[in-house]
């Protein structure tokens, strides 16, 4: 391709991609609809913010698995999110989250939840089922510290297996009492694995009680009187019909397979999150209103297209936080390997980092942006205009060293890559570390940063280089005095 | 051109007094460890009107609550630290200080268990450990081509020094902030502090690779001329990129808000020392140890 033409063809790809960063960056939420070319596609760009900006809870949750085998483990835990989520889903909070963590452990995350105590109570309250044979054991007594003895109520009942696990449906009842008329009673309908485990239990224990606990206590404990094989279970208790639907429901929602217990919770009120992003936000523009001046100050010209090209980093970087990682990533690969054909190979080792980083992050879209990572973001602003600072000061060298200002350009470029590659490589190890082993709010921070260098690689090289060229190139403006070079060294002072 | 090796012996004095400093109140006072690390109960109450801290604390001794700290913040607000408290304590210590001091939102509430806090500590150490690790590794194979006679290990050992440096005026800082002022140590701060240590080398690199170049064009010079003829040519750089980085951090420090005050804080100051390590003892240190190895041939 003719220079020239190549030049005006990346000069028009730059205000593209601007102008789409632009357009996803508004306000407004952006949306992409094909519904009218009768494609079933719509997407509307939002930015997601985390609990620490719009206010919520993050919950951590501890499986106790001392009533289960280890090859079990798994498949409980997996079971108690999945029951942890049904109940979650009533709460009517949008998006939460609730993922297992490492082997025992369940994070639940309600964005914007206003009584986060009752949240707690609803997700703590779900109903642990049990049911219990008579012991063979003695129950052990021991004197607590002030001496008294308490006998647990579970204390003298064996586990049997049987639990809200195998549990099918649960629905409310009524049966023909002894005394009155007619009871209210709850009846438990077991999947096949339970109503084989049901039938084992009742014909093993044939004139002996089973206790049915619902959480730790103890709700009754029917005399067995034949061995039921059709798996149906019935509750009977002093319910009133309220009760009984209440607890139909509550099992019906899911008993959990095993107890947990609430190891961890982080709460931020949702004015919090509200001052803090308004904070950011202030303090963001004035951190780069100050750059701004800085570098026309000092850099004057090529300053001010620095500047433009940290505008468009910034929009650019905001709109990825939008249209998510794994999108984001898709791009990044085929725009570095495009430049790696044409530009420089190096950023064919760039196009594979995010390949990696794609499929690292897959499903991971959008970006939830929270304090930390807004404070990544801001300082990603400040570290932007490090390469171009680098490729400045390579140029005044250039020029203070009697080269023409075309030539200059090229060789300030060409020169400062090296540094601006090698120490931009060294930061995007610390991120890429922060991320895999940071907690949540962390792993903002170094995301943020992270896709904050990568773009000010495409930014501050690229699109500076670009708009330096199209003004060089065709003459206009190529004064010493513009790029902060006061007087020109005589020959014989070069290389001194 | 100004001779920065010149001076080599005051800047090695000057960081080594600092350093001291820093090992002596590390050692001294260690680091208050926020409850990220060491598990404990974080509540943040907003009051109505302005609330009496003795109200607050007699309700936490009617708990029975120990090991607790009380904190004034801006508009009314009020800190509570404490040991890490059940879900029915938190509830109960509420409804106390409501009956006792008055009407509030609670506008943050953080429980970390003991355990969860182990694991972040672990993990803070496990971060600090890879991110040296990571760069060295980095650093020895970006300078595998430099010519003689530096070997690139020496490269990137010197820049560990300057990490080191950095590492330790950070946490001595903090150290003596933490014994005078109750600032704690969370995991934010260690990613403020793995930041530093990314950017410190960020900057060292950027001399290095001057050093590389100029070993190139000048073979026939002393290793001091090189070095000193790189810092010169580098350092407007170094002092024009940390001040745009400090720019935005001064900012966020001014306006950012009470939560990132402290992270924000240890990104200042961290840059700052950053900056001076890279110019004035990764470099030096080059040249010290170099001329060491010749005298030793």
């Amino acid at each position: 391709m003719h220079p020239k033409l190549k030049l005006f063809a990346s000069l028009f790809a730059i205000l593209l991609i601007a102008a789409g960063a632009t357009w996803i960056s508004l306000p407004k939420g952006s949306k992409i609809s094909l519904k009218k070319l009768k494609i079933p596609y719509s997407q509307e760009f939002k930015v997601h913010l985390g609990l620490d900006l719009q206010g919520g809870s993050h919950l951590v949750y501890q499986a106790d698995f001392k009533d289960i085998k280890a090859q079990d483990q798994a498949d409980a835990l997996n079971s108690v999110r999945d029951t942890i989520e049904r109940r979650v889903n009533s709460f009517g909070v949008s998006e939460p989250l609730v993922q297992v963590t490492g082997n025992d452990r369940i994070i639940v995350e309600l964005p914007g939840i206003k009584d986060i105590n009752d949240a707690i109570n609803q997700i703590g309250q779900t109903p642990l089922l049990e049911f219990k044979t008579q012991s063979t054991k003695e129950p052990t007594l021991v004197p607590d510290a002030k001496g008294q003895i308490t006998v647990d109520a579970s204390q003298g009942w064996d586990y049997t297996g049987l639990s809200g696990k195998q549990l099918k449906k649960a629905s409310v009842d009524y049966q023909q009492g002894k005394t009155v008329s007619s009871q209210v009673v709850v009846r438990l309908e077991f999947d096949d694995q339970g109503k084989k485990l049901f039938s084992d239990i009742t014909s093993a224990s044939i004139g002996k009680p089973i206790a049915i606990f619902l959480d730790g206590q103890l709700l009754s404990a029917p005399t067995v009187q034949t061995a039921i094989t059709d798996g149906v279970a019935i509750i009977t208790g002093d319910f009133t019909v309220q009760q009984a639907k209440d607890l139909s429901t509550r099992l019906n929602s899911g008993a959990l397979p095993v107890p947990i217990k609430l190891i961890s919770q982080q709460n931020v009120g949702a004015t919090l999150g509200k001052e803090s992003v308004q904070k950011s936000v202030v303090a963001g523009l004035i951190g780069l209103l100050m750059i701004v001046i800085f570098m026309i100050v000092y850099y004057r010209f090529p300053g001010l297209l620095a500047v433009l090209a940290l505008l468009i980093y910034a929009v650019v970087s905001f709109a990825v936080f939008k249209i998510g990682v794994s999108f984001t990533a898709l791009l990044l690969v085929g725009l570095f390997f495009f430049l790696g054909l044409t530009v420089n190979s190096w950023f064919g080792i760039l196009a594979f980092f995010s390949y990696i980083l794609l499929i690292f992050l897959k499903g991971l879209s959008p970006v939830t942006l929270t304090l930390a990572g807004i404070a990544g973001f801001i300082l990603s602003i400040g570290m932007a205009v490090d390469a171009n600072i680098l490729i400045f000061e390579r140029l005044k060298e250039e020029i203070r060293a009697g080269k023409e200002i075309h030539k200059a350009v090229e060789d300030g470029f060409a020169r400062a890559w090296l540094s601006i590659r090698d120490s931009n490589v060294s930061s995007l190890i610390t991120t890429v570390i922060l991320y895999i082993f940071g907690t949540p709010s962390i792993k903002g921070f170094a995301l943020t940063l992270g896709i904050g260098i990568l773009i000010s690689m495409f930014t501050a090289i690229t699109v500076t280089r670009t708009f330096l060229k199209v003004f060089v190139g065709n003459n206009i403006l190529t004064h010493p005095w513009l790029f902060g070079v006061s007087k020109l060294k005589k020959p014989a002072e070069i290389n001194s | 051109m100004f001779n920065t090796l010149k001076y080599t012996k005051f800047w090695f004095t000057v960081s080594g007094i600092i350093m001291l400093f820093g090992i002596v109140s590390l050692s001294v006072y260690g680091l208050r460890l926020g409850i990220d690390f060491k598990g404990g109960t974080f509540v943040e109450l907003k009051f109505d009107q302005t609330v009496s801290q003795d109200k607050i604390k007699s309700a936490l001794d009617q708990q029975g609550i120990k090991n607790y700290q009380i904190q004034a913040a801006e508009n009314n607000s009020i800190i509570i630290k404490t040991e890490s408290l059940e879900k029915e304590q938190h509830d109960k210590m509420l409804v106390d200080i409501k009956a006792q001091a008055g009407n509030f939102s609670e506008v943050r509430f953080d429980s970390i268990g003991p355990i969860i806090g182990k694991e972040l500590k672990t993990n803070a150490i496990y971060q600090l450990i890879m991110v040296s690790l990571g760069i060295v590794l980095y650093i020895g194979y970006a300078f595998r081509k430099v010519a003689k006679p530096i070997t690139s290990w020496r490269f990137g050992w010197a820049a560990i020094i300057a990490l080191l440096h950095d590492l330790l005026f950070v946490l001595g800082f903090f150290s003596i902030l933490g014994h005078f002022k109750g600032v704690e140590v969370d995991s934010l701060f260690v990613t403020a502090i793995l930041t530093v240590l990314g950017f410190s080398v960020h900057d060292t690199i950027v001399v290095f690779d001057r050093v590389r170049e100029n070993l190139k064009l000048f073979p026939g010079q002393s290793i001091e001329y090189i070095v000193n003829h790189s810092i010169a040519q580098t350092i407007v750089r170094s002092l024009n990129t940390s001040l745009t980085v400090l720019f935005v951090l001064l900012s966020l420090l001014l306006f950012g808000g009470e939560t990132i005050k402290y992270f924000v804080l240890a990104l200042f100051i961290g840059i700052i020392v950053g900056t001076y390590s890279s110019i004035f003892i990764a470099s030096p240190v080059l040249v010290v140890w170099q001329k060491w190895k010749t005298k030793q041939a």
